[in-house]
């Protein structure tokens, strides 16, 4: 339903095009669940808003992206209009920037209904009703004519999922939406964006940096490093044989079960204007060897599980 | 006679004033914290666990004697901070420092880096020549990884950076007892890593207590070796981390523990109510509690310990 | 283009703001006449070689009275910004800093300043006090402190709300410290953009007060008291009122212009330090 190919996007820094994405792919089918894993500045949230057609002005865009048929790199914003919110929803990080203080939860939900669906007032808030029933936000604990700031974050977290799913969408993005909730809050809103994915077969593209999001709630996954795809299959296979070396870096680096320090991963980053010229991940790696700088490596892998390293701890 | 503790705090009470309903009625009051007992020794890393809510950040700001409690005291080596004349306060706070959560708000955009990390140093040892002063700001930028960063601003570095920088500056007074909110909760995994990892070798080569306030358990299990666990503002378990993670005695430990994303293993159905009130008198955890029984509606469990840890449940388990 | 357009109101600003102070210094030293001397065989003269503006009804030349006013109105408008700026900057700061009552008491104290028609009242003030230009800036001065206490405390709060002042009160800094190590170059920029539109505003006061006699006393020339003698002969030489109406006008604007200009200039740089 979603393919995108050979993405590449270059944005304008001080003066010239710096690019931060380079030829990603990533395919959703119908009810499938995708989650994007990486660090700020891998290009997980870029994808995302490529996707949306919401880049910064001046973007450079070049390669595909297919939405049911249609090429939204070549819609127009009238086009991307009607299809934001409608087919394609979003799920931000920060629940209350996303919400407008002075409108009712209700009125908010009902909003996307009245413009895209063109419903009448009473049916538009009847429907918002039950979409907030649906997100666990039902009379007594929450009634449609609160305000967000008389609601918890979890619970606004909750009504923006209500606002995403309100036409019905086929594809819901969301980007890194329980990062800022409590742990327990977490768990249950993850729960929720899943159960409502299954229930209603809309595809799911999950952004997170958290591989245990990663690992509980989805069914295939990308691993990004600097603006690239470096390791891509089933999230079960992933974990049971990861091959790039930054994949197991961040894990090793992720607080464990076991206690004890984290093992960091020395360095940085690269900034996108001063990535090296072969594997981005090289001068960070251990395993790295001279051919490592000529060029950066394409994914390679005969099934699924695909890895983009000319030396993985497994061959895929 | 044994020397006090390094830190302890007792019967800590804090309420803030709400909005007045009308201009003539008592302002309502809010009650963060219901009394909390603390103790840190010297060289100990103790890790402060809650939800938002819980009163965590409250506790740092009393620690750090920035707002006074309504009733308790927090000594420092026996000392109550709240009862120092202000100078004394001043001669106190070389040894209790902070460290915040949001690396770029926590350094003074207009503030070359040098100045940053001399301002403990300015502020609490005035005394201190220009030349002492440049050479221990640019020892603590060494160990801190940042070798010639005086003379930078702020918006020269990424987040990690300037959450080394934050430490640097904590640093520069030797202080025996570090107050971290949220350290490392903004940062990306990988400089997280880092950065704990420098926290730890700080501690080990300084002789430094911790006071690492999170809720992320994943963070405070890495880098503490105590923990105590905050529900609205009480403590609801505590102990040795290790052991406490690996069997919590208390219902809300156990419910924070589970909820933990994990790789590579299948998360349990949530089954807890979202946000509740909490209740007049009961145990506050017994309106999200699976176990909960009349008597805890009724009666606010005390937090007993035994063997180095304790717990405040009727059913603890 | 934006950035072009905004770098274009900051150059254009500044050219008119430094023309004006080099026309008000180049007249302490020289003028093409004396502002103060009359001709009475050349009075209401139209613009010539001789005398680029013409006269007023006194012969005397209005270029070497423009330029003198220069240095009334800049005069005024400086020392009335002064006065604002040096009473109200520390009062806001310390509002915000202490927050609670004090910031009540001051705050409301602003909102009663803020209730008087600010020209009236410095009408008032000078009527009462007396004329002249001393008392003139103090009366426009007054009317700068509430805007410069509430600009200053509204910005500090969002400083105040940082984690880098909890880190300096942590380190043992007190409340005055702090505002002036942390808070006020952290809100400079937004008190500059203050600056520069008090400034065209203390012009303008300047003008009005003048206009009413209130102001700058004669001999000492001055744009307001210029229109107010030319509105007399308006049907007969309209261009004398024109003169000073443009200088006025063209002052007020450079200074908008400066002002627009350093916001977007200053703003850049405060999002990028966040």
């Amino acid at each position: 339903m979603l393919d995108v190919g050979s993405l590449t996007v270059a944005l304008p820094m001080g003066g010239r095009l710096v690019p931060v994405l380079s030829g990603v792919s990533l395919a959703l089918a119908r009810g499938e669940s995708v989650g994007l894993v990486g660090e700020s500045g891998s290009g997980k949230s870029m994808t995302a808003l490529a996707i949306m057609g919401l880049l910064p002005p001046g973007a450079r865009v070049a390669g595909r992206i297919m939405f049911d048929g249609a090429d939204l790199l070549a819609a127009d914003e009238a086009q991307m209009c009607a299809l934001r919110g409608r087919r394609i929803a979003m799920v931000f990080q920060e629940p209350m920037t996303a919400l407008n203080p002075l409108q009712t939860i209700g009125a908010q939900v009902a909003e996307p209904l009245r413009v895209h669906e063109r419903m009448s007032r009473r049916s538009a808030a009847a429907r918002a009703g039950e979409l907030l029933a649906r997100v666990g936000l039902a009379p007594p604990r929450a009634t449609p004519d609160l305000y967000p700031h008389q609601l918890s974050g979890g619970q606004r977290q909750r009504v923006v999922i209500a606002m995403a799913l309100a036409c019905g969408p086929d594809l819901l993005i969301a980007d890194e939406p329980t990062t800022a909730l409590d742990v327990t809050v977490q768990a249950q809103v993850l729960d929720l964006i899943a159960g409502l994915a299954a229930d209603s077969g809309m595809a799911l593209l999950l952004i997170t940096h958290d591989l245990g999001v990663v690992s509980q709630t989805v069914d295939r996954m990308l691993v990004m490093y600097a603006g690239r795809v470096v390791e891509q299959g089933p999230t079960a296979e992933v974990f049971a044989h990861m091959a790039h070396p930054y994949t197991r870096a961040l894990l090793a680096a992720s607080p464990n079960e076991a206690g004890g320090l984290p093992a960091p991963i020395s360095g940085q980053v690269p900034d996108p204007a001063h990535r090296p010229l072969g594997c981005a991940f090289a001068p960070r790696c251990a395993r790295a060897e001279r051919d490592c700088t000529r060029a950066p490596p394409s994914l390679v892998g005969g099934g699924a599980h695909r890895v983009a390293c000319l030396h993985p701890h497994v061959a895929p | 006679m044994s020397d006090p503790p390094l830190l302890e705090v007792g019967g800590l009470v804090r309420e803030y004033a709400l909005p007045r309903p009308h201009p003539f009625a008592a302002a309502p009051r809010l009650r963060v914290l219901h009394g909390i007992d603390l103790k840190v020794e010297a060289g100990e890393g103790v890790g402060i666990v809650g939800e938002s809510g819980s009163g965590k950040s409250t506790l740092a700001r009393a620690v750090l004697a920035l707002e006074p409690p309504q009733a308790g005291s927090v000594r420092l080596r026996g000392m109550d901070l709240f009862a120092l004349s202000r100078r004394e306060l001043r001669a106190a706070r070389r040894h209790v420092q902070a460290v915040f959560q949001d690396p770029y708000g926590s350094l003074d955009p207009r503030q070359r880096v040098g100045r940053i990390v001399a301002e403990p140093i300015a502020a609490l040892e005035p005394g201190t020549g220009r030349a002492e002063r440049r050479r221990r700001v640019a020892d603590m930028l060494r160990d801190v990884g940042l070798p010639q960063a005086e003379g930078k601003y702020p918006h020269e570095f990424s987040g990690g950076q300037r959450q080394r920088i934050a430490i640097a500056r904590a640093l520069v007074t030797r202080p025996a007892l570090v107050v971290a909110d949220e350290p490392v909760s903004a940062l990306d995994v990988s400089v997280q890593a880092q950065v704990l990892t420098l926290m730890a070798d700080l501690q080990a080569r300084l002789g430094l207590a911790w006071l690492f306030i999170s809720h992320d358990l994943g963070v405070v299990r890495s880098i503490t070796a105590r923990v105590v666990v905050l529900y609205r503002g009480r403590v609801v378990e505590e102990g040795p981390t290790r052991a406490v993670f690996a069997a919590p005695a208390h219902p809300y430990t156990r419910a924070l523990v589970a909820a933990v994303p994990r790789v590579g293993r299948v998360r349990a159905p949530t089954s807890l109510p979202a946000e509740a009130a909490p209740p007049g008198a009961g145990c506050p955890y017994s309106v999200r509690c699976p176990r909960a029984a009349p008597r805890c509606r009724a009666e606010a469990p005390v937090l007993t310990r035994a063997n180095g840890r304790g717990v405040a449940c009727h059913f603890p388990g | 283009m934006t950035g072009a357009w905004r770098s274009r109101s900051l150059i254009a600003g500044g050219a008119i703001t430094l023309a004006m102070i080099a026309i008000a210094i180049v007249s302490l030293v020289w003028t093409p006449y004396s502002p103060t001397a009359m001709d009475f065989l050349h009075k209401l003269a139209p613009p010539s070689a001789a005398h680029p503006f013409g006269t007023d009804s006194f012969g005397r030349d209005v270029l070497s009275m423009i330029m003198a006013g220069a240095q009334s109105s800049l005069a005024v408008a400086l020392i009335a910004v002064a006065v604002g700026a040096g009473i109200g900057v520390p009062l806001g700061a310390l509002a915000a800093a202490r927050g609670g009552l004090l910031d009540d008491v001051v705050m409301r104290a602003c909102d009663l300043a803020f209730a008087f028609p600010a020209l009236l009242t410095a009408v008032m003030i000078t009527a009462l006090a007396g004329p002249g230009a001393v008392n003139a800036m103090l009366a426009i001065g007054i009317f700068n402190i509430p805007v410069f206490a509430r600009v200053t405390r509204g910005s500090a709060r969002g400083i105040h709300a940082r984690d880098f002042i909890l880190a300096a009160r942590v380190a043992g800094r007190g409340d005055a410290a702090i505002s002036l190590i942390h808070v006020l170059p952290n809100i400079a920029a937004v008190l500059m953009v203050q600056a520069t539109i008090q400034f065209a505003l203390a012009i303008v006061a300047d003008a009005g007060l003048s206009y009413v006699g209130l102001g700058t006393q004669p001999p000492q020339p001055s744009w307001g008291r210029m229109l107010n003698e030319a509105q007399t002969f308006i049907w007969r030489a309209p261009l004398l009122a024109v003169f000073p109406g443009l200088a006025i006008t063209l002052a007020v604007l450079g200074l908008n212009l400066l002002g627009d200009g350093l916001q977007d200039l200053l703003d850049p740089r405060l999002r990028r330090a966040r």
